[in-house]
Formats: structure tokens, sequence, C-alpha cells
């Protein structure tokens, strides 16, 4: 139980002893009765706090499966959905936001020679091949779970919710840019709707001052940790409607599925435009000319408006804590300086970039991860980027060699990824 | 600011508060302020068109008192002014397309395109119907209200404020002196209406509309039987919503003070459609019959002419709602329906017999399913999203339009959609909301408030009430239907 409850709980506790008497007992007992018959308010309120109290000591909710919930199907959702349907934890998993997503997409289209779906499809072949190629290890699995807009304290659910027990990688790729600890288009940790969908399987318990650093926003969290009926509706709805079903049963089986349950092709086409994603619409082809999206640049300029400090402070406290938590569970940390165009560093305000690389290193440092510091080999070039951030296949292709050979280059990593204790099969669809 | 949102669960028990912490004579100042900030909340510009038109409002009530020979010319200003108010951010859009359809088939050159943004200021059609109630009965011999404060509160009470229900001065205004204190009997019975009213909203209203804007959405994919249950579904929808806006502003006028007026009084329980008109939206039927269909001639020139005037009343009724043609044709349907139910009455009239069995029980029971039924097939029309899509439900209803491929227009496919809870129940929550209005019409307090059936009664179903509130209200507060008319 969170701290907010065990405050309560002895907060109660308390009230009630110290009454002393039997009769102080009666008589405040009939005082409070002549109270709630008078203002039938008062009443619900003290039957609220009775059963609330009793709710949150029991917890008769905890054991529902969390992922029968209904959700958002956001990207942090399908490649939740995708991780845990694989049939063994993969070896390997790239994290972090669309600067790592895109080229690894991208560069698989066009290593496979066909349309990537990445909603659905978060396997990283290329990955694999280079690093049997370069680090000698076959029967690789490469995962890319790079989310749009994910900052370090997604980071650190992703990890949290996932990266456990026999769902465990053995390495974990994170690529990071300086928009990743300052972005000034970001909130807090907790309005992240990966933080939102990836909450529901960590316990966030103790996390509220860094998920909302904003004291004024926290009183929404402190309701749903503290009214068991708030914090645990979604459940209870469902234990509701599993009830209603199973006595409905007998109807419900004779009548066909719904149809509102069918996704229809309008329902896809539009679908970049609402916060769900469907299947087929987000697809990445091998043979994309290049472009540049020049139009994103202001979009640049925003995200770098200001140094951002406090949110730099926060974030960076967010990566710390994953990194622990990795180091804890025994898994490798590559950590990565992803490449950035001339015109990211045009936008980024004095000192950012160097406070940013020097923070990546000293945290590799202090937690014993591995660092590359991608920018620095000067290998990418501006017909590597689509926009001010994101990479094509070009420069996926230099990125994931590059990062294979690095690997290939440390043997402690290379161990790790030979250990066929936990050897990830590859799935059926081919190249 | 929305009832249903948490700031103004913070914002409410503050300014009450605050309210009667102050001398008397201060209060309806504060109340105004108060209004004005929640108003403000949405768009603050918009206070400034409130407070013009309320300045406004109060010239010309003046002017229409003291003049002698051109009263009618006053009052033609001033109903000019709050009608082209209205008019232009309502129907701007609307009266541009069907002018550009009619000219376009007359070979005329077309409007051009409003470029600018019209948005709909929160509660326009309720504050400038209150001034046509005040400009019209001031022409008509009462007198006007002296005090601007207490003038500028009266469309800017911020509990009826962007909803209604829509009230008469003559009621309102002399409750601004304030003597009185709060007292038990009015706070208790304005949690009930408040915490009811949430419940009908955010509990009922709400989950009914998930499976209705599912259904009005697709409505090619389902069958006959999927829509009478939607349709059903969302007559309930639109009752609760509003219903429980008015017992929450109602609820929060209380604490203040303030009864205005109930605008539901168990509608479904209705024998027949005229009577179901004294029971729905009351103040806004009696503001149609006031101030247009009594106007209009009502029925004092002969039967032909009151039928004509039933139709208009309602169409215009109809538009009110919204400024699309769906709108028109429910108001239509709307006055079609009350000419039927006069030409029955007539019928009856004349039959010893039909008025006998108009009289037993049995009838009583068959005349509410039918109201009921006849009210609900308007609805179809009301929120479908144009007419052709709104006749394609109907069509499927009565199996007139095949249902989807391999469904057959008898099966209610939509029971098994995964997700709300009341997609596998929704016929025994149907049968249940039914129950709820019976009981509540049987219980001592009727209206709509909670039944009392034992002592210790309440507080255990005031505890329930919230928390069903608290396991059902969504992250995100969604809006009222009514909320911006």
């Amino acid at each position: 139980m969170s701290y907010l409850r065990m405050v309560f709980i002895r907060f109660v506790t308390i009230v009630f002893h110290s009454l002393k008497s039997g009769t102080e007992r009666r008589m405040i007992l009939e005082k409070l009765t002549g109270w709630f018959k008078s203002i039938p308010l008062l009443g619900a309120l003290a039957i609220l706090v009775v059963v609330n109290l009793g709710l949150l000591v029991l917890d008769p909710i905890k054991k529902i499966d969390v992922d029968s919930l209904p959700t958002i199907r956001t990207w942090s959702y399908w490649a939740a959905q995708d991780y845990r349907n694989l049939p063994k934890a993969p070896d390997v998993v790239f994290v972090g936001s669309s600067v790592m997503m895109h080229p690894t997409w991208w560069q698989e289209a066009a290593y496979r020679g066909k349309d990537v779906d990445l909603v659905a499809d978060h396997v990283s072949h290329y990955s694999e091949d280079m690093l049997r190629k370069h680090a000698g290890v076959s029967n690789l699995r490469c995962f890319n779970f790079g989310l749009p807009g994910a900052v370090p304290s997604d980071g650190y659910m992703i990890t949290k919710a996932l990266f456990k027990e026999d769902r465990k990688p053995k390495v974990v790729v994170i690529g990071m840019v300086p928009r990743d600890l300052v972005d000034n288009d970001f909130g807090h940790a907790a309005s992240s709707r990966h933080y939102h969908y990836l909450s529901r399987f960590v316990d966030t318990s103790g996390l509220e001052p860094l998920a909302v650093p904003n004291v004024w926003e926290r009183p929404q969290y402190w309701v749903n940790d503290f009214i068991y009926f708030k914090g645990k509706g979604q459940p209870i709805q469902q234990v509701m409607r599993h009830g209603v079903e199973q006595l409905c049963k007998p109807v419900l089986a004779n009548l066909p599925g719904s149809p509102l349950d069918h996704v229809t092709d309008e329902d896809r086409k539009f679908a970049m435009h609402r916060a769900e994603l469907e299947k087929g619409v987000w697809v990445a082809h091998p043979t994309t000319p290049y472009f540049y999206a020049a139009i994103a640049d202001a979009d640049c300029m925003k995200r770098y408006a200001t140094p951002n400090n406090e949110l730099f402070e926060n974030q960076k406290a967010w990566l710390e804590l994953n990194l622990k938590a990795l180091k804890e569970e025994n898994i490798k940390v590559l950590l990565v300086n992803m490449p950035v165009t001339s015109m990211a560093l045009r936008c980024m305000r004095d000192g950012v970039y160097d406070r940013h690389v020097d923070t990546l290193k000293t945290l590799a440092s202090k937690y014993d991860c591995n660092y590359l510091d991608a920018q620095a080999t000067g290998k990418f070039g501006p017909r590597d980027f689509t926009d001010w951030a994101h990479m094509d296949a070009s420069g996926g292709e230099t990125l994931h060699a590059m990062i294979a050979e690095f690997i290939a280059s440390k043997e402690p990593l290379v161990s790790r990824l030979s250990d066929t204790s936990s050897v990830a099969a590859k799935k059926s669809n081919q190249l | 600011m929305l009832f249903n949102s948490v700031a103004y669960l913070i914002f409410l028990p503050i300014t009450v508060a605050l309210f009667w912490m102050i001398p008397a004579k201060w209060r309806a100042s504060a109340l105004l302020l108060a209004s004005y900030v929640f108003y403000m909340f949405w768009k603050p510009i918009y206070g400034v068109l409130i407070l013009a038109l309320t300045a406004i409002n109060y010239g010309f009530g003046f002017a229409i008192h003291r003049s002698e020979k051109n009263k009618g010319k006053w009052l033609f200003g001033a109903l000019a002014t709050n009608l082209l108010v209205l008019g232009y951010f309502k129907y701007a859009f609307m009266t541009r397309d069907v002018l550009n359809d009619v000219f376009k088939s007359i070979g005329l050159h077309q409007i051009p395109t409003i470029s600018w943004e019209i948005i709909l200021p929160l509660g326009i059609s309720f504050f400038v119907f209150e001034f046509i109630h005040y400009l019209v009965d001031i022409y008509r011999g009462e007198k006007p209200v002296k005090s601007f404060i207490e003038f500028a509160l009266f469309p800017s009470f911020f509990p009826t404020q962007i909803a209604g229900p829509i009230k008469r001065y003559q009621d309102f205004i002399p409750q601004l002196k304030f003597e009185h204190k709060l007292n038990i009997a009015d706070f208790n019975q304005s949690m009930e209406l408040i915490f009811f009213g949430l419940f009908k909203k955010v509990v009922l209203a709400d989950m009914l509309g998930i499976m209705v804007t599912r259904c009005y959405a697709h409505p090619e994919m389902l069958s006959g039987a999927d829509f009478w249950l939607a349709t059903w579904a969302f007559t309930f929808q639109v009752y609760f919503d509003f219903s429980g806006y008015t017992d929450i502003a109602r609820g929060s006028a209380l604490l203040f003070g303030i009864k205005v007026p109930a605008n539901f009084n168990l509608p479904y329980l209705s024998g027949s459609y005229s009577e179901f008109w004294k029971r729905w939206h009351i103040t806004l039927s009696k503001w149609l019959k006031d101030y247009l269909y009594i106007p209009l001639g009502g029925s004092r020139q002969g039967e032909v002419r009151t039928c004509i005037n039933l139709i208009i009343t309602m169409t215009l009724g109809g538009l009110w709602h919204g400024a699309a043609p769906h709108f028109v044709v429910w108001g239509l349907y709307v006055g079609l329906l009350l000419v039927l139910h006069r030409t029955w009455r007539h019928v009856v009239a004349k039959s010893a017999q039909l008025e006998k069995i108009v009289e037993t029980k049995v009838f009583h029971v068959f005349a509410v399913a039918l109201t009921f039924n006849a009210h609900a097939l308007g609805l179809a029309i009301f929120r479908a999203n144009n007419i052709p899509e709104g006749l394609l439900v109907l069509g499927k209803m009565f199996n007139l339009q095949p249902a989807a491929e391999g469904l057959a227009n008898w099966q209610p496919a939509v029971m098994n959609t995964n997700g709300s809870i009341v997609y596998p129940i929704l016929p025994l929550v149907l049968i249940a909301m039914w129950v709820m209005q019976i009981v509540c019409a049987n219980s001592k307090e009727k209206g709509g408030i909670m039944p009392n059936f034992f002592v210790g009664f309440k507080p255990a179903y005031l505890a329930v009430l919230i928390a069903m509130l608290l396991i059902f209200s969504p992250d995100v507060t969604p809006s009222f239907i009514y909320f911006q008319f």
C-alpha cells in the first residue's frame, strides 16, 4: 500500500483508540448518529470512509489482469503487446524516442525489401544480422521499442513493466538526443501517454514527486491513490463487466459478433488523426525516395526554446532510476548519444549539448553502462536525415552497423549475448 | 466550467462559503461577480458579450416601459437586436448554406464563404430567451427591474446560465433580497439534487452515450434491433443528461437560497404527447407557449390555425436545438404529433365508448408506451448526423432497410461489443431505467429526486451514488449535450 494509504489507516486507528471508555464512544456515536440523521450527506460520507478504509486494507481488486482493462491503443500499447507475445524474451531491445524508432524501422523495410508496419512489427532483422556478422552471435532477436515522444521516464516504465522474470532482454540499447531531456513541448512524466498506459503494470507509489513535479497537479494522483473507488474504477468496471457477461452468456452466445468491433477501412483512413493507432496505417516502404521536411524546423526551435533546467533535472533523475533498475536486473546497457543535425545544434541554447553529453558519460560510468557517442564518429551526414531530428534508412543502416560493431568490440556484451541459457528463437516470418 | 468537472467542485463550495459570510446587501453583487467568473472561465471575451447584451436589454426595458406611443417599435427593435445576435452566432453558416442553395437553383450569385470562425457563446440561446421574456412582459405591462445588479444577475446566474432552466424574472428577482439563512432542509435537498444529478449525468447518461455514439457513427453496420436499443438508449441518455444538469443547477441555486423552476417531471411516464411537453423541458415549453404560440394566435383562431401554430412553434423549437436541417425535421415531426394528438382528443370526446376505454389502466400503459416510442423515433432523426442517416436508421428499425451483411435485422449484435459494461446488459439497463422512473413517481418526493423508503435509507443511497460516481467518472470530463445551445 502507498504511504498515503498507510497514513490514513494509522490516523483512523489512532482516533478510534483515543476514545478510551465505552461511554465516551457511545456518546460520540450518538452525536454522530444525530448529525447523520439531520444531514444524510454526512452519513453517506461516513459510510464511504469506512468502506473505503476496508477496501484499501483488503484490496480485493489486486488480482485482476490489468491487461484485460480497456485502453486507448497507442504506440506503447502495441509495442508492449508485441513484446509480451514474443515466444521468448528478445536479446536486444532498442529504447528511445522516435529518433531511435524511425531509422530502425525504415532500414528494416529497406533491408527486407518489403513494407514494415511498425504498429504490428517491432523486430529488427537487420540488427540481428549485423550482430551475427560483427559479433559472431547467431539466433538473436532484436526488438525496436522506440516510441514517438518518449522520454527517459517512459524508458523507466518500460523497464519496470516488461523487463522482468523470463521477459528480460540481455542488452538494452538506449538512444538519447538532447531533446529527450529538455523538450519544451513536454509536460511532466505522468502526462505522457506511454507512462499512462505502462503505469497499469507498474507500482508507481512513491514516484509522484518525480512523475508530477508540480505539486498543484498532484491532487488528481492522490485521489486515485487514496480513494479506492476512484483509483480502482477501471478494474471494478472490468470485474462488473465480467460478472455481467457470465450472467448473460446464454443470451450473448446466440448472437453474432458485434459489427462495432470490426475496424473499417474508413476508421483506418483517419487513424492518423486519432490518439488510437491502427495496423496498416504506419507503414515504412522499402523504396521511399529521399526527402527532407524543412517544414518541421519550427518544431525544432520550439523544442529547444530554453535549456529547460527543471525538466532536465527531472528526466535525468528518471534516467538514473532506469539505469539503476536495469543494473539490478542484470541487464547490460549501451547508452548511445544519437546523431543530431546542424539544425538541432543551432536551435539548442549554449551549453545544452555539452551538458547532455557530459550527463550521458557520467551516468554511463556511474551505472557500469557502455557508452557510444554516435554523433562524434562523424559518419552521419545531412542525407541521413529526413528532418531536423529523424534519420531515414541510410542513417539507420549506419547506426545499427555501428552499434553492432561496438557491441562486438566489448567482450562482456558479446558473452552476454552468447549466453545460450536464454537464446530467443527467430520468428517464422522470414525476410 | 462544467458541473461535472473538478473545477466546479472547487468553485461551488468556495463561492457558497464566501456568499454566506458577507452581508446580505452585498450578496447579489458577489453572486454576479462569481457568475461572470464562471462564464468567463471558458472564453473571457464572451463575458463582454453577455454584459453588453445585458446593458442593452436593461435600456430597452426602460424604453419600452416609459414609451407611450412607440412601445411596439421599441419592442421590435429590442427583439430584433437579440434575435440578430442569436442568429449570427447560431445560424450564420446554416443561413448562408440555405440561401446559397436557393440562389444556385435560381441562377443567382453565391454568398461568399464566411472565412472567420464563429464560436457559439455558451448558453446564448438561454439568456436571449430570458431577455425576450423580460422585454415582452414589460411590453405587456409588467415593471422593469430597477437595480442593474439584480437585472444583470438574472441571465448570468451561474447555475442556470449555460443550459437553463429558463427563469421568469418575476420569480427570480424577489429572491435576491437574501433575507433568509441557509437552512438544513435546503442544504439536504441541494445535496440530493446535486449528487443525483451527477449520477444521472456521469453514470447513466455518459454510459449510454458511449454506446449511442458508436452505433450512430456506423449506421450501415448495424441491425434494426441494434437501433431500437440505441434509440431507446439515446432517449434515456438525453433525458438523464439534461435532467441531471437541471438537478445540479437547482441544487446549486438552492445553496444560495434561490429556487429555480424544475424542468422535468418524469416525462417518460406521460400518457400523451401533449402531456409529454408539459413534463419535458418544462421551462422551454412554457416559453414557447407564452412567447411564440400565443402571439401567433394560440388556439383562439379555429382548429386549422391552431394546428398551424403548433407546427410553426415546434418547428422553430426544433431549429433552436441546432442549426441543421434534421433538427428542423425533428421539430416538424413533434408539431405533427401534437396535431395528431389534438385530433385524437376531438375524436375521443365525441365517443363515450372511446372515452371509457381511454380511462382504463390498460390503455394508460399502452398510451405511455406509445408516447415514449413516438418520442424515441423523433430522437432517431435528432441524433443522426443528417436526414439521410436518420432515414436509414428508421428504415432499419422498421425493417425497410436491410441490416449489414451477415446480420439479420432482429439480431441485437451490438450487445456483444467489447468495451463498456453497458453493451451486454443494455436491455436490462433500459428496463431498470423505466423501473426507476416508476419508483420515483411513487415515492414521497416527486420530480426525479431519490425516493425515501425508510429512515437511514438516504445516507446509504447517497453513499452508493457517490461510490458509483467515483467508479464511473472518466479521466476526461465529457460535456453535457445542451452545453452549447
